[in-house]
């Protein structure tokens, strides 16, 4: 009976329903940093170094793969393939922003980015897999249903039609996010992340030349800090999996028990990614991140209920009216 | 309305598998090989973990600890094989995954790109030497996330690949375009060995030579023209 209940109550969670605006702002947020990239790539003229064949002008072999990627197989001639693809990506990571057939163009966007990366795999990053990852998953959420050209067009307004969606997707950003951080703290293992090194990976981490921000000539004066950053860091990946016990708790508040009740009243959630956001802003900060740090901080907004960000655009409605009215 | 009853079902099954198949993928098993001991910093934790585990009453030589850490890490690697080739073709299409590690080794024996240049019987001088601090436009494309991928993890080896190379007669060429009056470029990798403060023996230690590619303008170009008309 017991497996039956829990059965039932796992088949229900997945089968909520809610507003769509957390996705919708994971949506337009993510896209704002991967076009921010792109832009980047074209700025610097990076277009055929990183993604035309060697014939082309690139530095990746994809013609010598045993199976030569779809994009790089239709486009033979020269730097063809790499500015169709990234003329493609640029034009679906803007309709994917502005909500133009979002499901469609998010599909499109990861199909076309994996072309892409497989031109060049060592100038694919783990953050570009991430992004992906997400992106697929907005692909079968509906992230386009407010705040989209597709709202405007479906319902003759910005904001939708008030139709609720499948929370899913939320979900399981929400555990995206958790197995990236918990990984990320489990793979530590190296004795600079530990009392046994030191606590010295965060120190070395700043003075490797490939991520310093610059030659930091007063970091051995911040050594303790940094020490202390360190087991943080590694303290707070660990406990990844408590945003969703955090989470879980606050759904279920009506129950009794000590530590749901403590957990909430000390907002678990709420610090847990207050403290991710220091963390990441930090990061971006003192070592050469790229995009990482804000493609992480993009995905936060789905650690929120859509009816918490209303609550917040209410509030501040009257805090302003109040303000101009005193 | 059966199927209507049906289909939450159906889908949480399928979200059941999905996150099954993406905890699997993201493991953090030691998938370890031979040549990844190969590097200092991986026998700098042999020696560490040895010492510790002898000092926890478990006597083990160095030799033992890498061939045991070696039978777990073929062991973990066909694991992880075996349970994800259903996926992979998926991941393959998507190029979606959880594979990353996010500073799992911070490496003490970093490398430095350096880039010297030198006109026509003139003296070297260096262009670029990693982490650069100016605001040019040589260090913007080098200090890119993209393009330091390429440099940081394929050249910061004792032997870097042809994918090394290729970056080398990269850099060369946008050099060699922007600038007339060069004549030579010198990719060069340098060993920077970091010591946190308090556990050395306080004398800093110089960057060493890890390796270094020559590009002279005439010979780069004539052999980048050969390619690009192929």
């Amino acid at each position: 009976m017991v497996a039956v209940s829990l059965l039932r109550r796992w088949i229900a969670l997945w089968d909520r329903r809610e507003d769509p605006r957390s996705v919708a702002l994971v949506r337009i947020l993510l896209s704002s940093v991967v076009l921010y990239d792109w832009m980047r790539i074209y700025h610097l003229k990076l277009v055929e170094p990183l993604f035309a064949p060697l014939a082309g002008g690139g530095m990746g072999t994809p013609m010598s793969h045993k199976a030569v990627p779809w994009l790089y197989a239709t486009f033979t001639t020269g730097a063809d393939a790499a500015w169709v693809g990234f003329g493609l990506v640029v034009v679906l990571t803007v309709m994917l922003g502005v909500g133009l057939l979002t499901r469609l163009s998010a599909l499109a966007l990861v199909l076309v980015w994996t072309q892409l990366a497989l031109g060049l795999p060592a100038s694919d990053r783990g953050i570009d897999m991430l992004i992906r990852n997400v992106v697929l998953l907005l692909a079968f959420s509906s992230a386009g249903q407010v705040w989209s050209i597709d709202a405007r067009l479906r319902t003759g307004s910005w904001h939708g039609d008030g139709q609720r969606i499948p929370a899913w997707p939320r979900y399981l950003l929400i555990v995206q996010l958790v197995i990236l951080y918990f990984t990320a703290g489990v793979q530590k293992v190296a004795s600079s992340w530990t009392p046994f090194g030191g606590w010295s990976a965060l120190y070395i981490a700043m003075r490797d030349p490939a991520f310093a921000m610059g030659p930091l000539s007063g970091l051995d004066g911040l050594y303790p800090a940094t020490q202390f950053l360190t087991a943080s860091t590694w303290c707070w990946e660990w406990s990844a999996p408590l945003l969703l016990l955090a989470l879980y708790y606050r759904d279920t508040r009506a129950r009794s028990g000590r530590l749901r009740a403590l957990m909430n009243r000390l907002s678990f959630r709420t610090i847990y990614l207050l403290i991710g956001a220091v963390f990441h802003i930090g990061t971006s900060l003192t070592l050469q991140l790229g995009i990482f740090p804000w493609a992480i901080l993009s995905l936060y907004p789905a650690c929120f209920h859509p009816e918490e960000f209303q609550q917040m655009a209410e509030k501040l409605r009257i805090s302003l009216w109040n303000k101009m009215t005193r | 309305m059966a199927e209507l009853r049906t289909w939450p079902a159906v889908r949480a099954l399928l979200i059941s598998v999905v996150l099954v198949g993406q905890w699997v993928d993201a493991l953090p098993l030691p998938e370890l090989r031979a040549r990844d001991l190969e590097h200092p910093i991986a026998q700098d934790e042999v020696t560490r973990w040895t010492t510790l585990l002898n000092g926890l009453g478990v006597s083990l030589t160095e030799e033992e600890l890498v061939a045991q850490a070696l039978v777990v890490g073929e062991a973990a690697t066909r694991f992880r094989r075996a349970s994800m080739a259903p996926l992979r073709p998926i991941k393959k299409l998507t190029g979606t995954g959880q594979s990353w590690g996010l500073f799992a080794y911070p490496d003490p024996y970093a490398g430095r790109l350096v880039i010297e240049a030198r006109e026509k019987k003139g003296e070297w001088q260096v262009l670029f030497s990693a982490p650069g601090s100016g605001g040019d436009e040589l260090g913007r494309l080098l200090r890119y996330r993209r393009v330091r991928g390429i440099y940081d993890d394929n050249g910061d080896r004792p032997k870097p690949g042809s994918l090394y190379n290729r970056f080398a007669d990269w850099v060369a060429w946008d050099i060699f375009e922007s600038r007339p009056e060069i004549d030579a470029v010198q990719v060069r990798l340098d060993l920077v060995r970091i010591i946190p403060p308090g556990t050395g023996d306080g004398v800093p230690i110089a960057d060493k030579r890890r390796h270094a590619r020559m590009r002279f303008r005439a010979a780069l170009t004539k052999r980048l023209h050969e390619r690009w008309s192929l």
